[in-house]
This record gives C-alpha cells, structure tokens and sequence, in this order.
C-alpha cells in the first residue's frame, strides 16, 4: 500500500447501477473509477488474440449442457457467483456449506443468482421494464405490512422517463397505463404526451392467442371481481424506434443489435446485443474521457475517517488471472463512494467493513419474487420455443385489497414452453428415443405435433420485507481470495405461500378457460417445494434480488436515505436493489434504474457543494 | 441481356427514372456475389470477414432504399419482382462497368479482388471507366438539371407514405430520409457515394489519413453525412480483409492497412462451385430441389421488397426475415458436395427469379 | 473419415432425413467421428454389416419391423443407433452405460474429446456449431436458441405460416 489514488468518485461494480453512476458522473466531468470484481470483455466484441470478447461468452454458452443463466460467464474462483443449480431442497434442516458460492442455512434454499462479470446480471437478464404501481410505494399505509418507500410515484415518474429512454424501452404508453384493466389499484399515471423511445416488442402469436381466448374471463378474490387482461411487457430490448431515437447496438459491433432478431435466448443470453446490458451504458461512460474500468479488483474492505466519519479509502484486492489466487491489495480513495455492487455483494462489503449498520439494517429484509411456474400443453399449435422469453404478461393481479392478506403476483407468459420448467427439449428429447422407442417418421411425428403446443405461466410472487431473510458473513466461510461467502437465512412465510396458492388457483380457472392440457407438477423433491394449507407448490428464483440495505425515513430503521446516502456515512452513497423496501410485482430493474439516476443527480449536488 | 449505353446524359423524367431503376438494380446485383461469398465461410469461422461483408451488405441494401426512395419521390415506380431484374452471372454491372465481371465466388483472394472492383473509387480508374460514384454523379447532375427545367413538379405530391422511413432500416451506418426536394434527394445519393467508394472525390489526396479512432481500426469518429460512428468505406472495409490487415489512426489510402493482423482461412470456406448455374445440378435431382427451393424463397423475397417500395413499407420488415430463411436454405445446400466433381465442388445456388407459376416442384420435373 | 457414407444411410434411415439434408447440417462429419472415438471399429463394422443385410433382404427398402428386431432392441448395436438419433436432434454425445462401454466401447479413449477441455466420459455438446445444427429446433418449428435468428417479430406469425419454418421439411 504505498500510494493511494485519488478520484472525485470511485462506484464499487461494474453492473447497470455502477455503470448508470459513471455515464451521469463522467459527462459531468467527474473524475470517476470503477472497480469490478469479476473479469471483463473491455468493450471488445470479438476475441482478440487472448483477449477474449462478448462472443467468447457465446462459445461457452453452445457446449454448456446446463443453459443455466450463468451459463456464459466464466466460473472465476477469485469472483464467485452463485448458480441456480448450487440449491437443493432444504427440508432435512441442513444446511448447504459446500455446494456453490452461498452458504445456505435455510429453512428455505435462496434460488435466486447473478452475474459477477463486467456489465453484471444485465449480461443475463430478460429485459422486462416495469414500473411500480403508485400503491406499492406505501403498503405499510394501505394494507398495514410491508414498509412505506421515503420517495413516492410522482416523484420518481420522472426518473422512470430517463430511465426507459437510457436503457431503450420498447412498449406503447397508453398500454402500460393499464387504463384498460377494470382495477383501479393497478392503473398508473404516466405523464400527458409522453412515450416510450421505441414501440412495442410485437406480441406474440401465444400472446395473442391467449387474449382472444381470455376475453371475459375474471377470476374472483374476497368476493372482488379481476378481469383477466393480457397486456405487452415493456422491455429494454430494440425494436422499432420513435422519432429521432437511434437504438443502441452490440458494444464493439456497433451494426449488431440494433433490433431485435428473433435468437430467442434473451437469457442466458442475446448474441447480438439487441437487448440492453449494462456494457452499453459503460461504453457511453468510457467515451467521456473522465471514467476508468478496473476489473478484477475485488474490494474487501473500506476505511472511516475517525472524525468526519467518511470513507477515506477503498482497499481491494486485484488478481492477475482467474486461476491462480495471486492478488495484490490496493487502496484508492473518491471524493465520494458509491457502492453499486449489487444488494448481496454491497452488504457484504459493509458487513465486512463493519459500517453504514447502525440501523443493524444491512443485510436483512432479503427479498426475490418466489416464481411458480405452471405448465401443459395448449388444444393447439402456438409457436412455442421462438421470440422473446416473455413478451406479454397478465398484470390484472398486481394490486388490489387482497393484498392485506396474501401476497400480489403477476402473471408471466413464457414463449419458450417447457424449457424452464422441463429444460425441453434437450432434457426431454431423450426420453422419446430411450423410453418411448420411437426413431425415424414416429419420432418426428410426436416432436412436430407436441412441441409447438407446449405452453408455460410463471407468476412472480410478491414477498414483504423481513429482517429474518437475510445476509450475513461468518469467518468460517470465505473464498479462495479470502473474501467472505454470503450466509444467507431465508424463509418463504405464509403471506407469499397464500399468494401461491391464490396463483395456483388462478392458473387451474385459466387452463380450463382455454382447454390447456395441464402437465404441472411440484415434487417433494423440488428445492422449493414448500406447502400451504396442506397443497404443496414449488417456487423458482427469479433473480430479482432486493432489500439488502433498504431506504426509509430515519437512521434507527434503514440504511440509506431518501437521496440513497447512508445515514452512517455523509460520503457514502449506496445503489441498486438493496435500497428498495419492499420488491412489490415488477421485475426491479427499471426502478432500481430510475433511483440511480436520481442518486446520481444528488451526487453531482453534492460534489458541488464540497 | 444487359446492353446500356455509355453514361447518357440525363434530360428527361424517363431518363432520370431509368437511371434511377438502373441504380435499383445496380445496388441488388451486388448482393448475390456478396452473398454468395458471406455463406461461403464455414460457420463460426473467420468471424470477422463475416462481420466486415455482412456490414458491406447491410449498407447495399441502405444505398437500394435511398436510390428507391429517390425514384419514389420523383414520381416513379421501382420494379424488383421479375426475370430482367436478376442478371445471370457472371454479368458486367446494370451501370454499364465494361472492365470487370461480378461472379458468384465462394470467399478467395480472387473474390475479394473482385469485391474491390466493384467499390473502387472513381480516383483510382481512368476518366473513360465508369465507376459507381461517376454513375451516381450522373444522376446527380441530372436530378440539378430537372430541379432547375422543372420546379416544383420533379417533386410530386403524396409519394411519402410510399417511401421507406427509417424505423425500417438497421444494422448499418446512415439515417434513412424522406426524400421531398432536391436537397434531400442529392443527401440521399451523396450517403451511397461515400459509403461505397469513400468520400466524395472533389479533392481527394492519396496520403490523407483515414477518420479513423486509434484502437478498432473499423470504427472511427462521428461523421456529419451518417450521425453515427463512421466506418471505412466498402471500398477500403474489402482492401482490409484483402491485406489482412485492419487500417489504424495514421493510414492513407497509400500507406494501406497498417493495424494488426486480420485472420482470413480460406480453407474454413466451402468449396463452391464458381458461377453455378441450375444446368448443373440437371443429374442430380437432390440438389436441383435444393436449390429450386432456394430460388423460390429468393423470388418470394424480391415480391416483398418489390411490395415495399411500391406502397406497402411495411413489408420490408418481412423481407428481412424471408432473408435469413434464405441464408438457412442456401447454407444447407453449400454444404453438399456435387457427386462426381473432380475439384471437390460443392453445390451452390443459381439466384434466380421464378415466376409464381414456376415455384411449383414440377416446373423443373 | 471411417464410413462417412454408411453412416449417412443408417442415420438417414434411423431419422427419416434425406442423406441430403443431414449433410446440409455440415456437422455430419464430427458425428461420425464422435462415433468412433466411443465405439470399437469392429462393432461399427458388424453394425453396418447388419443394416446393409436389412436393406439387401428388403429391396433397399428397411422394413420397421426388421429395424426393431434385429437393430434397435439389440444389446450391441440399440444404444449405438439411439445415440445416433440423439446425436442428429440434440447434438448431445450421451455416455455408454459401463458395461456397455466395457464390452463394446473405447473406455480407455485418452486423448481430447472436441468441444470440451478434458476427456470426459459424461455426457456432452458435440461442438458449439454442432449444437446450432441441432434438427430438433428446426422440427419444432423454431431454430436453436442463440442461433439462426429468423428475424424481428417472427414470432408474431401464425406457426405454419412462419416464413421461419419454410425449411422444415
């Protein structure tokens, strides 16, 4: 440690937050670096020489067998990630010490992954852009649980604008607004005149076909009527632009990307870029001269000023190769710290620093959307296996008064049919010719006429803040660099299992409805299979994790403030996730986004008055 | 087939119209060769001369749109859907280039030669040979002379709906105007000649370097006819593959590329058989199906562009599907070998337009 | 390239594809040397031998009945020409059981299997282009995800009516 660096602002992570941060910060001529755990593809599309470039993810994606969300992305020892496939089921009370990144003490397995790569889990995400309804910023006022946001509706709405328009948001206004759907709780306002950059994703043919065969349908909760509705999913992925707005293409390949072609692999992940990842925004950031990009330095700790109480420096460690574990530690210091690491990562660095927790706040109110998926087999053909992962959902169910009693969900519909919850067809395929004995003409016959019917729902449960779920560190348990592993204690409660059981019921009136033959099944087996009321339903991880380090409206109950700086530290900025108190319906991308826009606007103030 | 005058003088609509379909033409007929070429490379193999083609190719279909809307907006109708449109190759270019041949080569150091022919700069040929840029010129010329003879009327009302805008185009450099006047028409025209043969030729120096940014070598700096990050014109992208080698910050068209080494392997590349034509495949009734299906999905393909330039835009969108069903056909067939071929060739397709009665199987049984 | 051509008329046969087609895949070559690295020559030989005498004792025409019997539910050549049919559709090398291996197979095959980095006798992807050649997405009416992109909005067609799913046949 001989010298220390100086920059106005040093963002721990490379991800949409930390990369949003530096773009804002750096056209403002902000000095600004980056510091990136895990390893990166700087700017390059194609492998150079041993550098490798997007497309190397590529490769490693084809000959994988597991398509896994991390599938693509290097295993790097030095910058572990979890793995859907690390979880099993928990219901023998041990907990999971040695299987994967995490260390799982239960009751419940936390499903939920992402990336640990330069662009981070936007390199896998499906895209999905919505916003919050104006309900879910005050549950604790509506419904009596959950936790009220410091920051309402209207005063993030023009936050979601910026934000839809950075990342490319294709969707049409007058359908988000949900005006269409007789339930008053999910309407949100957008502003008069306004528009996304792009129109809609063209909906698929399953998605149409659904909203014809669901006209009239409504399901009944508590004696309150929900018109079923299929609406278009907003999603930051190109399509045809409005007006003067240029879509984006592939980083280092510029021509590539710039719609979207139809590769139907928006996660693991989309081979031309035509959906938004985070390495876009960082290229904006790097061409304003003012941002560096270091990867592989992986922060394990930070330093108070005794007096001021400001994070005086940034100490990590960067290693030379993924391989071997030779590191060096290095400190630099910023103006102002902004921790973008993502909400497991930040508040395991904070755990780790022992600061910003005077709340004794970081780490819990772990949240995800446990997934539930449902499945069959549609009367008949509807294009399974092409386009988007999800091009419409079913919103009708996001809000309403029920919510004082069981969770809200929202209704996803897949366009890839059984590959989520059977991994068809290369899981299911075998089973034909092995079992089934079927080969030549017959084996062609049963894949032609079953496949293109297979059909899929997923409802992303909704689950309230608890300090319970949470993430710790526990000396016994650190990787080979000798950072700590997240511990996590998580447990799915019966305000999200009845939101579960609600879902179920609403898929078996849907499949009826439309004559779906169901092939749904929940194994005891199931990592998250888990029971209520004496039925067994089994949850997925959705990836949306969120409230590790939650915002509110004093020091005593929240770690960071309305303007996302830590009530602890007055130069300690936290972003993504983590800040948000309660997850609510929506995939929390986009808001997540839209805070860090704002974040960045208060940073800029502050490093302005300094 | 193709006998056109010398470059004529434009005086009349009809000439400008004419030489407008010309310039229709002249851009699609490029496209076979560079196709042919593009799917000629062994999948996952020498990805960048992939990536440099395929631009080259995205960009053709830009210069089509503009000379489309050009002739759109002047009052004429572009004609893309026959038998007249296609030529049989290997051809001299519709624009009248008499030095050189466009053929249908599988990826070689002699198709590139070829590649750089048909993009060569006005500069670099003798006054007498007509270059693409010297037949846009032409046309130029023409579109000021009719502006100045007719006003107003060169420019008719009510042929903006006809027009392509530019949600419609991706995956290349420039921006997709409508064309309303005259201004608009010549910054149409004006994007085709710098795209293809680099800038316009007004003062142009041999030692002057490149736009280039210091580090990609195919990207360079924003340029003010494109309004996004501007490549290399076709010309030079070819002569970098050709070289092996990328241009860096520094290089003229002198010096040549001098950045790093580009990994071109000729041998990733399926032997295609030059110029095919459909006789060749008469005993061998396997391939002569594959590639009769090729050219029912490419005949369906000039329908729909022919439908989008004539008043149903929309239906470029599918064009550019039916274009990667294209390429999955024609990539199935290039990688049977013909029986019996003595060079070890295989089997590639024709590019031939059908007639909607001739696109059923037994038309060639 | 051991018996490329014996290997086109039994996977022709086993899958109901034109030799033409699966040619088309480009990746028919690495199957049949996949092939041989897991299967002895002898064995390949005798399985050959037995298809041929199928097709000569039915007029080049092999009848299902005499496939099953003498082919597919044979301890020796079944998983070999099952293997075979997964390779076309799922371009998936799925390993031997052991004792299968033990008898018929190459178990001490040592050198680099293509595709992954250290000789495994689990189950694998054959090699990325394989994967994208994969005849099961096509017969789905879609194509391999990640791969031969059919174009902007195509999933808004009616499936039969998919310009993506012209060459499906």
């Amino acid at each position: 440690m001989t010298k220390c660096e100086q920059f106005d602002v040093v963002i721990i992570g490379a991800g949409i937050s930390g990369a949003i941060m530096a773009q804002q910060l750096g056209a403002q001529q902000k000095k600004v670096l980056i510091l990136e755990a895990g390893t990166g593809t700087d700017g390059r599309f194609f492998n150079n020489n041993d550098k490798k470039g997007y497309e190397s993810y590529m490769d490693t994606f084809f000959t994988a067998m597991a398509k896994i969300p991390n599938a693509p992305f290097p295993n790097n020892p030095n910058a572990p990630q979890p793995l859907v496939t690390d979880t099993r089921n928990m219901s023998d009370g041990k907990p999971i010490t040695n299987n994967g990144y995490f260390v799982q003490m239960g009751p419940n397995p936390f499903a939920s992954t992402y990336t640990r790569s330069e662009g981070g889990t936007t390199l896998h995400w499906l895209g999905t852009c919505l916003r919050m309804l104006p309900e879910d910023f005050k549950l604790k006022t509506h419904f009596g649980h959950g936790l009220d946001w410091p920051i309402s509706y209207d005063e993030l709405q023009p936050w979601y604008e910026v934000a839809e328009t950075m990342i490319g948001v294709s969707a049409n206004a007058r359908d988000q607004n949900y005006q269409q759907i007789d339930n008053p709780a999910v309407h949100i306002p957008f502003r008069e005149g306004y528009d996304y950059p792009m129109e809609k994703i063209p909906q698929s043919f399953l998605d149409n076909y659904m909203n014809q065969g669901l006209q009239g349908m409504s399901v009944t909760i508590d004696y309150h009527h929900y018109p079923i509705k299929v609406v278009s999913t907003p999603q930051g992925r190109n399509g045809m632009p409005r007006g003067d707005y240029r879509p984006v293409g592939a980083v280092g390949n510029q021509n590539l990307g710039q719609r979207c072609a139809g590769n139907s692999n928006c996660v693991p992940i989309c081979p031309i870029q035509a959906k938004y990842n985070a390495l876009k925004t960082l290229a904006q950031a790097k061409t304003t001269g003012f941002v560096e990009v270091r990867n592989q330095c992986v922060v394990s700790d930070m330093a108070l000023d005794e007096y001021t109480h400001e994070v005086k420096t940034v100490i990590y460690k960067q290693y030379t190769d993924t391989q071997t574990t030779d590191y060096e530690v290095k400190t630099v210091s910023g103006r102002i710290v902004v921790l973008a690491a993502h909400a497991v990562e930040n508040a395991k660095i904070l755990l780790a620093a022992g600061i910003a927790n005077s709340s004794d706040q970081v780490g819990r109110n772990l949240m995800d959307h446990p997934t539930m998926l449902t499945w069959g087999l549609m009367p008949t053909d509807i294009g399974a296996f092409r386009g988007p992962g999800s091009t419409s959902g079913i919103p009708s169910l996001r809000g309403g008064e029920f919510r004082r009693k069981q969770a809200a969900f929202r209704i996803e519909i897949g366009n890839w049919g059984w590959s989520w919850p059977a991994g068809a067809p290369i899981s299911t395929v075998p089973d034909l010719i092995d079992n089934k004995n079927l080969y030549g003409a017959e084996l062609k016959r049963a894949i032609s006429s079953v496949y293109p019917r297979m059909f899929r729902l997923g409802f992303l449960v909704e689950q309230l803040p608890d300090p319970n779920n949470r993430v710790t560190i526990d000396e016994r348990y650190k990787d080979q660099l000798g950072n700590y592993r997240p511990v996590i204690h998580y447990q799915v409660t019966d305000y999200t299992r009845a939101g579960m059981a609600q879902a179920k019921q609403v898929s078996d009136e849907l499949f009826a409805y439309l004559g779906v033959e169901a092939y749904t099944q929940y194994k005891q087996s199931d990592p998250g299979y888990v029971t209520y009321q004496g039925e067994g339903y089994s949850y997925n991880g959705a990836g949306h994790l969120v409230g590790t380090h939650i915002m509110g409206f004093n020091a005593q109950t929240s770690v960071v403030d309305k303007h996302q700086r830590s009530w602890d530290h007055p130069n300690l900025y936290l972003v993504g996730c983590g800040n948000m108190p309660t997850i609510s319906t929506s995939n929390p991308t986009l808001t997540m986004a839209a805070l860090t826009y704002w974040a960045a606007d208060n940073v800029l103030k502050a490093l302005e008055q300094t | 087939m193709y006998c056109r005058q010398p470059l004529r003088t434009i005086e009349t609509i009809d000439d400008l119209h004419y030489n407008l379909q010309l310039a229709v033409e002249l851009e699609f007929s490029t496209l076979p060769t560079y196709l042919q070429a593009l799917y000629s490379i062994k999948e996952g193999s020498n990805t960048i001369a992939y990536s440099v083609i395929r631009s080259v190719i995205m960009e053709e279909m830009f210069h089509l749109t503009n000379a489309a809307n050009v002739l759109i907006a002047t009052g004429g109708s572009p004609a893309l859907n026959s038998p007249e449109f296609i030529p049989i190759y290997p051809t001299f270019l519709p624009d009248n280039e008499k030095w050189f041949e466009a053929r249908l080569l599988k990826l070689s150091p002699q198709a590139l030669m070829l590649f750089l022919a048909i993009e060569m700069p006005g500069d670099l040929v003798p006054i007498s040979m007509i270059t693409i840029g010297k037949f846009y010129e032409n046309i130029e010329k023409g579109l000021k002379y009719l502006d100045e003879k007719m006003g107003a009327d060169l420019f008719p009302c009510g042929t903006l709906d006809k027009q392509i805008e530019h949600k419609y185009y991706y995956g290349g450099g420039g921006i997709i105007n409508k064309v309303t006047n005259l201004d608009s028409a010549l910054f149409a025209l004006n994007a085709i000649i710098a795209q293809g043969e680099g800038a316009p030729n007004k003062h142009w120096d041999p030692d002057k370097s490149f736009p280039l940014e210091d580090t990609t070598g195919i990207e360079s700096g924003d340029h003010q006819l494109f309004m996004q990050p501007r490549e290399l014109s076709h010309f030079y992208r070819f002569n970098e593959l050709k070289k092996g080698r990328r241009y860096v910050l520094g290089d003229s068209h002198n010096s040549g590329p001098t950045g790093p080494e580009i990994n071109i392997n000729y041998d990733d590349v399926y032997n295609l058989k030059p110029d095919p034509q459909s006789g060749d495949y008469i005993h061998y009734p396997e391939l002569e199906e594959m590639n009769f299906n090729v050219n029912v999905i490419f005949s369906r393909l000039l329908d729909q562009l022919h439908l989008a330039f004539n008043g149903q835009p929309k239906t470029l969108e599918t064009a550019v599907c039916t274009m990667f069903s294209l390429k999955e056909v024609i990539q199935i067939l290039m990688r049977n070998p013909i029986p019996d071929n003595e060079l070890g060739e295989y089997a590639a397709p024709t590019w031939e337009y059908l007639s909607p009665e001739e696109r059923t199987l037994s038309s060639i049984r | 390239m051991y018996r490329l051509d014996d290997f086109y008329d039994l996977s022709a046969t086993l899958t109901d594809y034109p030799v033409t087609r699966l040619i088309g895949t480009g990746v028919g070559n690495e199957y049949n040397q996949t092939l041989s690295q897991w299967v002895r020559q002898d064995v390949l030989d005798e399985l050959y031998h037995c298809f041929s005498q199928l097709e000569r004792n039915n007029d080049g025409q092999v009848c299902p009945q005499a496939l099953r019997h003498q082919l597919l539910s044979n301890e020796k050549y079944g998983p070999i020409a099952r293997n075979i049919i997964k390779m076309w559709y799922l371009s998936i090398w799925y390993k031997m059981t052991d004792n299968w291996s033990m008898t018929y197979g190459i178990p001490a095959y040592s050198s680099p299997v293509i595709g992954v980095e250290s000789p495994t006798p689990e189950d694998y992807i054959i090699s990325n282009n394989a994967y994208i050649q994969g005849l099961v997405w096509p017969l789905m009416g879609s194509h391999p995800m990640g791969a031969k992109q059919p174009g902007y909005g195509t999933w808004s067609d009616a499936p039969l009516n998919s310009i993506a799913s012209i060459h499906l046949q």
